[in-house]
């Protein structure tokens, strides 16, 4: 039974207990709550149900409410008019609920039936699904799209036929339809048809609720969008290859809107561009700050040319990405649009350049620096061609090839066989097609040829050690050459010398029969030269290359001070090593050996690092240096010994002379004086001849006084030490010959003595001699009728002599050799007063000196003496 | 003049006695005293030994020396002289045979006043001693105590 009508009969049930309640409120109407109850009861249940619940409400009242309550009775028959009035009312509400019923039915029996007409017919998929996604009603066309019939169909839940991977999001979008919180969607999703296929639909559904608000059906609508995304698809598919195409090209295309005044950008481009994809419409006004304000007029100009229809050319230009940095772009484009139409926009391609730019600035750079790397090299540089023309050269290549400039270089290798000539080491003059850039482009490459070259035109001369090479291009085939050269005349002349010094270095070794040693310290290694082993009596093959050897060879009482004298020069405290050693050689023999050397190399803070020198036999030298030592002490001893007798000797002479001079003169002293008082006293006793004896007496002891004299000038003149003063013999000479003409007035003698006469020795010893000399003259020209004396000096075998010449008596050559003895005279004395011990005084003191006396003379004619002081 | 002595330091009696005469026959009346020996000549000079009750002066107006004497050589005894204060400035004058250039060095350095040598020829030595005798004795201003 419908829930409808119970609910209307039930009603009059639920008025009845809340009218009871609020009875003492509601006395006396009785209907009060049944009306509401009627007109409800007959809006749900219609007729029947108004009828049931008015009879119902009727019973209830007249026998709960209508007085006399809870009876049938009726305090008034006008009750009997209400109960008729209330009856009526229930019927007209029941009728007329009826009629409002059957009203609405027939209106939506009409609705329904141009629905259904609707909705068969619709082109599109439409169907109701309960909530569970049942398939309540579908369409004919949604029964197309999944290809099921329509009973199929309904025997299916919607989760059935959709994709799978689509099924979730539609659950969910379902879950919230059902909770409310949306009204609609709409999504596109796959269906799986029932051949297997798939099918695009685009699905929009709404919820249907209940008059309650309970769910009540879904309402479906699918549309079959399969063919739309077949074509987005394949437009995908187009764009995706165009978009790789340009990837691959690295170049992007575009697209000017000239009307709206935007540029639509491919995906490359905008990766070009370096800004986000997605921003794939850049305006004008935007792009205008990315470029390089000094490129921004060429690209309006540009642009302005495209849309005149002309066909530019490509256009570089510099590019400021907004990320940063600098970017060279090339665009290209063109108008689009047949002609005499008005040109909606212009396309065209932009590709990112900065790599190729780059490049041909890194080539261009590249192309400089070679220019001044080869500008700066002091080698000769020349690049030829494949015919040997010089498409490079340096400045040194004139230089080495001795031209003035480059601009007088010859340009090719074919025209300097006119030039120049050149020889292999040897001296063999070589062709052209063995010099350096034909074997190059043969493909040759050598380092370090050298060949002498010489001008035909000077006949200048020098050698070059060339390096030349083959140019190739990648594939391998010569395209030219290069070559270096270096002028190493100078180096070659080094060498020479070197080799030479070497040579003599190594033959003054052997010639002195010397060791060589060379001692790197770094390392440690020792180099001996075979001298060496001979010397130290050992076998190269023993040598162990190191200091040990070394020490193996050093007889072991020597070892600890070579090793002390090796560190101390090592230290640098010796300027050179210097040692004389043993060596470590058999018992019976005794080899002694010297080392010289010294530190040839230190480090930056002073360390040795290499110690050079010789080794020599010095055996013979020690044993001959023994023996001369031996010879040497021997002679010391005896020149001792002689000297120390003869020091004995002339100290004795020493006091032997002082004696005399003290001692013998006071007897004679005694004579004088006794005779001369014996005279003076009894002169006038005396008679006969003893006054003539005593003055015999006095004239001997006076004899006897000036012999003691001369005996002790001799003595002196050989005894005492030898000063060496500057004498001015001229002054002494004139002095002297002063006093003897102030002794003796009356003589009338020429005199001569050379001005500015000086030597060097002992002052007193000389102006005894030239006294004696002097002297000497004097007397011996008392009785020469025109006496003269000079004094002067003239130079003999590179000596210079002092001449003392007189005119006197002379002497007999034949004597001479008797002249400078002692007491011996060659005049009688009443010739000549004399002693005989004046010249060996002289001959003393000249030799005393060192030098030389020698007279010449001649009777009657008068005698030079000439004496020389040494040096 | 008369109340000045000279000592006379000779050890040879004959050059003592020429001495003496020489002085004699240049007039010189001065007392002359004679010492033989160097010795001698410090005792008198200092009054000791044997001239510890010398009459006369303190000390002579002149000392004459001789170089070789027994003892004492001349050198020895002005080198005395020199070193003690009381004779410190007395006049000695060497006399002597001697004619060695180191005898004459020596005496000038240790303070002899003259160097005088003795000569062979009597007349010449007494010329000689005769100024002597009149230059210390007369013109010589001596140093006053």
């Amino acid at each position: 039974m419908d829930k409808n009508l119970v609910l209307a009969i039930l009603l009059p049930f639920l008025a009845l207990p809340l009218q009871w309640l609020l009875w003492p409120w509601l006395t006396p109407f009785v209907w009060f709550l049944f009306y509401p109850t009627v007109f409800f009861s007959a809006r749900l249940g219609s007729l029947w149900g108004g009828l049931i619940s008015t009879v119902t409400s009727i019973v209830m009242v007249w026998y709960f409410f209508m007085p006399p309550q809870l009876s049938w009775a009726l305090d008034n028959p006008s009750r009997l008019y209400s109960i008729g009035l209330f009856l009526i009312m229930g019927y007209l509400f029941s009728v007329t609920h009826q009629r409002l019923k059957l009203a609405q039915h027939n209106n939506e029996t009409a609705l329904e039936a141009r629905f259904a007409a609707a909705f068969e017919q619709a082109a599109v998929g439409i169907a109701m699904l309960s909530p569970d996604g049942h398939w309540l009603r579908a369409n004919q066309k949604l029964c197309e799209i999944v290809g099921y019939s329509h009973d199929e169909l309904l025997a299916r839940s919607f989760q059935d036929i959709t994709y799978p991977d689509d099924l979730e999001v539609d659950c969910n979008y379902k879950q919230q339809l059902l909770q409310g919180s949306i009204q609609t969607y709409a999504i596109e999703k796959r269906y799986l048809r029932k051949d297997g296929g798939i099918v695009w639909a685009n699905l929009t559904v709404s919820l249907v609720r209940h008059a309650d608000g309970n769910p009540d059906y879904f309402v479906s609508v699918v549309e079959d969008i399969q063919q739309r995304k077949n074509t987005e698809l394949a437009l995908r598919q187009s764009q995706a290859d165009m978009a790789k195409a340009q990837g691959i090209a690295h170049l992007g295309s575009w697209n000017y809107n000239l009307a709206g005044g935007w540029v639509t950008w491919s995906e490359e481009a905008l990766r070009i561009l370096r800004v986000a994809p997605g921003t794939n419409r850049l305006d004008t006004e935007a792009l205008k700050d990315l470029i390089a304000p000094d490129d921004r007029p060429a690209i309006k100009a540009w642009v302005g040319a495209c849309r005149d229809g002309q066909q530019p050319n490509d256009l570089v230009f510099r590019y400021l990405p907004p990320d940063g940095g600098m970017r060279y772009l090339c665009v290209r484009g063109e108008l689009l649009g047949d002609a005499g139409q008005l040109p909606a926009s212009m396309a065209g391609t932009i590709q990112d350049i900065t790599e190729i730019k780059l490049a041909e600035r890194a080539v261009q750079e590249g192309r400089l620096k070679l220019e001044a790397a080869l500008a700066s090299m002091s080698d000769a540089v020349f690049i030829s061609d494949v015919a040997g023309h010089f498409i490079h050269f340096n400045d040194a290549f004139a230089t080495f090839h001795k031209f003035k400039d480059k601009q007088e270089c010859a340009i090719t290798v074919a025209e300097y066989p006119d030039i120049l000539d050149v020889f292999m080491a040897d001296g063999s003059l070589l062709p052209i097609n063995q010099w350096a850039v034909p074997r190059a482009l043969r493909g040759e490459t050598v380092n370090n040829v050298e060949y002498s070259l010489r001008r035909k035109d000077t006949g200048e001369t020098w050698v070059g050690s060339y390096c030349f090479a083959p140019i190739r291009n990648d594939k391998g085939s010569i395209v030219g050459s290069v070559v270096t050269a270096r002028d190493i005349t100078g180096q070659k002349q080094t060498q020479e010398a070197l080799r030479v010094s070497q040579e003599r270095l190594l033959l003054a070794l052997d010639a002195s029969r010397d060791g060589l040693w060379d001692w790197d310290l770094r390392t440690g290694a020792v180099f001996r030269s075979h001298r060496y082993y001979e010397i130290v009596g050992r076998r190269r093959e023993d040598d162990t290359k190191d200091f040990d050897f070394f020490k193996s060879t050093v007889h072991p009482d020597d070892l600890a001070s070579v090793l002390a004298t090796i560190e101390a020069h090592k230290q640098g405290k010796t300027p050179i090593i210097s040692f004389d050693y043993r060596l470590a050689s058999p018992a019976d023999k005794t080899t002694w050996v010297r080392v010289k050397g010294q530190v040839v190399e230190r480090d930056a803070n002073g360390a040795p690092m290499r110690i050079v020198g010789i080794l020599s036999d010095i055996t013979e030298h020690k044993l001959a240096e023994a023996q001369i030592r031996g010879l040497n002490t021997d002679l010391e001893r005896r020149v001792e010994e002689r000297t120390a007798a003869l020091i004995v000797a002339n100290q004795e002479l020493d006091a032997f002379a002082y004696a005399v001079s003290h001692d013998l003169r006071a007897p004679l002293r005694a004579m004088s004086g006794f005779s001369l008082a014996l005279q003076e006293d009894y002169g006038g006793q005396l008679t006969g001849e003893a006054s003539e004896y005593l003055a015999q007496i006095n004239v001997a002891a006076l004899k006897m006084g000036d012999l003691i004299d001369g005996l002790l000038v001799l003595s002196r003149s050989s005894r005492g030490e030898l000063r060496l003063d500057t004498v001015d013999l001229t002054a002494l000479a004139n002095n002297w010959v002063a006093e003897l003409k102030r002794n003796a007035p009356g003589r009338q003698v020429a005199v001569y003595i050379e001005p500015g006469l000086q030597t060097q020795g002992d002052a007193r010893m000389i102006e005894a001699a030239l006294r004696n000399l002097l002297d000497n003259a004097w007397k011996y020209t008392q009785h020469t009728v025109s006496p003269c004396i000079r004094f002067y000096s003239e130079l003999r075998d590179g000596r210079r002599y002092f001449c003392v010449a007189d005119n006197g008596a002379g002497f007999d050559m034949a004597y001479a050799n008797k002249l400078f003895r002692p007491f011996q005279r060659l005049h009688r004395q009443d010739e000549f007063l004399g002693i005989g011990i004046g010249l060996a005084t002289v001959q003393r003191i000249v030799h005393r000196h060192g030098g030389t006396i020698e007279a010449q003379g001649e009777i009657g004619k008068g005698a030079v003496f000439s004496f020389s002081l040494g040096q | 003049m008369n109340n000045k002595t000279i000592l006379l330091v000779e050890d040879n009696a004959q050059d003592e006695m020429l001495t003496l005469r020489a002085l004699r026959k240049a007039k010189v009346a001065n007392q002359i005293d004679v010492a033989r020996d160097g010795q001698q000549a410090l005792e008198y000079l200092f009054k000791e030994g044997a001239y510890v009750d010398r009459d006369g002066a303190d000390l002579p107006t002149m000392v004459l020396l001789d170089i070789s004497l027994p003892r004492l050589s001349g050198l020895e005894v002005l080198e005395r002289i020199r070193a003690d204060s009381r004779t410190r400035l007395l006049p000695v004058v060497i006399l002597t045979s001697s004619d060695e250039e180191r005898d004459r060095l020596k005496s000038y350095e240790i303070g002899a006043n003259s160097f005088v040598q003795k000569p062979v020829d009597f007349a010449e030595f007494a010329e000689t001693v005769a100024r002597l005798g009149i230059y210390w004795l007369a013109i010589n201003e001596p140093p006053h105590h």
